[in-house]
């Protein structure tokens, strides 16, 4: 069976449509079929990809019209097919977007564990019940594939907004009860740029190819800094 | 770009929601504005105002009148939801009181769309 | 290799002649310490929370408004507004509704206008801006409210 697949291309002056006939089997995805057109077809054809099973997060592509992970839609679900690059985002050629922005705004909020007495040559076990694990794993299963950010409509007119990846990887880090760091967060979260910016348009969670429901991270992030601030003000 | 508030292709009915909220929003405060302005007549005496009340009360401005009306009744009706899901409640229901949401606000439209039309029709 | 342009978001500058060599300069704590001098930054939650009351009570109110004035034909008529609004409980009761709608009308602007790109380099004055108008307004409708 022959499928025809539109791709919006772009070559660093213009962009057009081009359309491209791929023969599918069962079972074939998206990026396989991204991947026969630049083995066979045309070599020019730029898109960016690494794992292929929904791991690392960096084929994100809008597919007809909804953002998704090219390497985990299957092709034979779709009637036709419609390649683009993802919004919000600047593209650097064909489906590759430029992520600095995002890696840097992901960077500013310290994606780490903050501790304050943090010793390197008396290393203490740090202790965690199953509980307080499942009060932020699901908000750590994010990938970073910027489909959420893709899809908000503030990220789309204020470009120093965080989005909402970077406040559920906040929140994800806010929960953990190992971590030190509440203050330095609130200070980034809570400015103008950060959850104030939120109206629950909610479609983040809608796209999330893996179900991290950033909408409610960020909610429950914004209750929280609520709350921290008018203890601070009180103080 | 603006008009990503308003881009609904592809995106799931949430989106709907949200566009909606923010044009009846804007809708709701030129409104507020024009409403504040209006009844100034009243202080210029029963003419100006019974001549704003004849321009502005009739069968011919009921079309403008039941758009606004849809627009008050979709921002209240949407608004508590938003109200409810941004205190942190029921997130993992939206769906379901999204639907209920578009469904209350067209019950309440249209019945208090009937009775502005009956009272205005005479 | 490659040369790499500077990379500039709010708060992180990303400088470095190679890619390797990319240095993360954070000087994103003085962009914070800057923007803890604005007060309107610890008001921000407060508003907020204003913004979510002052939108249920809105709902009340605007419904019975919107009742009160369809109730019948004689609603509208010049005698029976004067007459609804000379009723000093009425009066108090339209003053809570006139500053609670004009704050969330307002507040609702604010929050559009700093979504977009002009709010993030103007926000101190969209804000200076919609407190201005919507004191504004309540003054105005309040002088409709006294005159009878």
């Amino acid at each position: 069976m022959e499928v025809e697949i539109k791709v919006r291309r772009f070559n660093g002056e213009k962009s057009y449509w081009q359309k491209y006939r791929v023969p599918v089997l069962s079972g074939m995805t998206v990026l396989d079929a991204l991947l026969y057109i630049k083995e066979n077809i045309d070599a020019t054809l730029s898109f960016r990809y690494s794992c292929r099973m929904g791991v690392c997060g960096s084929c994100a592509v809008k597919i007809n019209n909804k953002p998704r992970l090219a390497c985990e839609t299957q092709i034979l679900q779709l009637k036709d097919v419609q390649i683009e690059p993802i919004n919000n985002f600047r593209v650097i050629k064909d489906l590759i977007t430029d992520f600095d922005d995002f890696f840097a705004k992901h960077r500013i909020v310290k994606p780490y564990l903050i501790r304050k007495n943090d010793s390197y040559e008396k290393p203490v076990e740090m202790i965690q019940t199953p509980k307080q694990l499942k009060k932020y794993y699901r908000y750590s299963l994010c990938i970073k594939c910027g489909a959420c950010n893709s899809v908000c409509p503030v990220s789309s007119t204020r470009d120093d907004y965080l989005g909402p990846a970077i406040m559920t990887t906040v929140y994800r880090f806010m929960t953990d009860n190992r971590d030190e760091g509440k203050d330095e967060r609130f200070k980034i979260v809570s400015s103008e740029r950060g959850v104030w910016r939120c109206h629950f348009a909610s479609e983040c969670s809608e796209v999330c190819p893996k179900n991290v429901e950033p909408a409610k991270a960020v909610q429950k992030l914004r209750i929280k800094s609520i709350i921290y601030e008018i203890k601070k003000f009180f103080k | 770009m603006l008009v990503d508030w308003f881009r609904i292709k592809g995106r799931s009915l949430h989106s709907l929601a949200f566009s909606f909220h923010r044009l009846t929003g804007i809708v709701l405060m030129i409104y507020l504005i024009l409403h504040l302005t209006y009844l100034t007549s009243l202080r210029f005496g029963k003419e100006s105002y019974e001549y704003l009340i004849s321009l502005t009360v009739r069968p011919e401005t009921l079309p403008f009148d039941l758009l606004l009306l849809l627009a008050t009744v979709f921002h209240g009706v949407n608004g508590i939801r938003l109200v409810i899901h941004e205190l942190g409640f029921v997130y993992e229901k939206r769906n379901l009181i999204l639907y209920l949401t578009f469904g209350i606000v067209l019950i309440v439209w249209l019945y208090a769309g009937y009775l502005m039309f009956l009272l205005i029709m005479g | 290799m490659k040369e790499v342009k500077n990379v500039n978001v709010i708060g992180l500058t990303i400088t470095g002649k190679t890619e390797d060599d990319r240095v993360v300069r954070s000087d994103n704590d003085s962009n914070i310490n800057e923007e803890n001098k604005m007060d309107t930054k610890k008001l921000e939650p407060i508003a907020f929370i204003f913004q979510l009351f002052s939108g249920i009570l809105l709902a009340v109110f605007v419904a019975s408004h919107i009742y009160i004035t369809h109730l019948n034909e004689e609603a509208l008529k010049y005698e029976s507004v004067v007459e609804r609004l000379s009723n000093s409980t009425i009066k108090v009761i339209y003053f809570l509704f006139l500053v609670i709608v004009c704050f969330h009308a307002f507040n609702g602007l604010r929050a559009i206008l700093l979504d977009t790109n002009f709010g993030k380099r103007n926000a101190r004055m969209v804000n200076l801006l919609c407190l201005i108008i919507s004191i504004v307004s309540i003054l105005y409708g309040a002088t409709l409210l006294i005159s009878f």
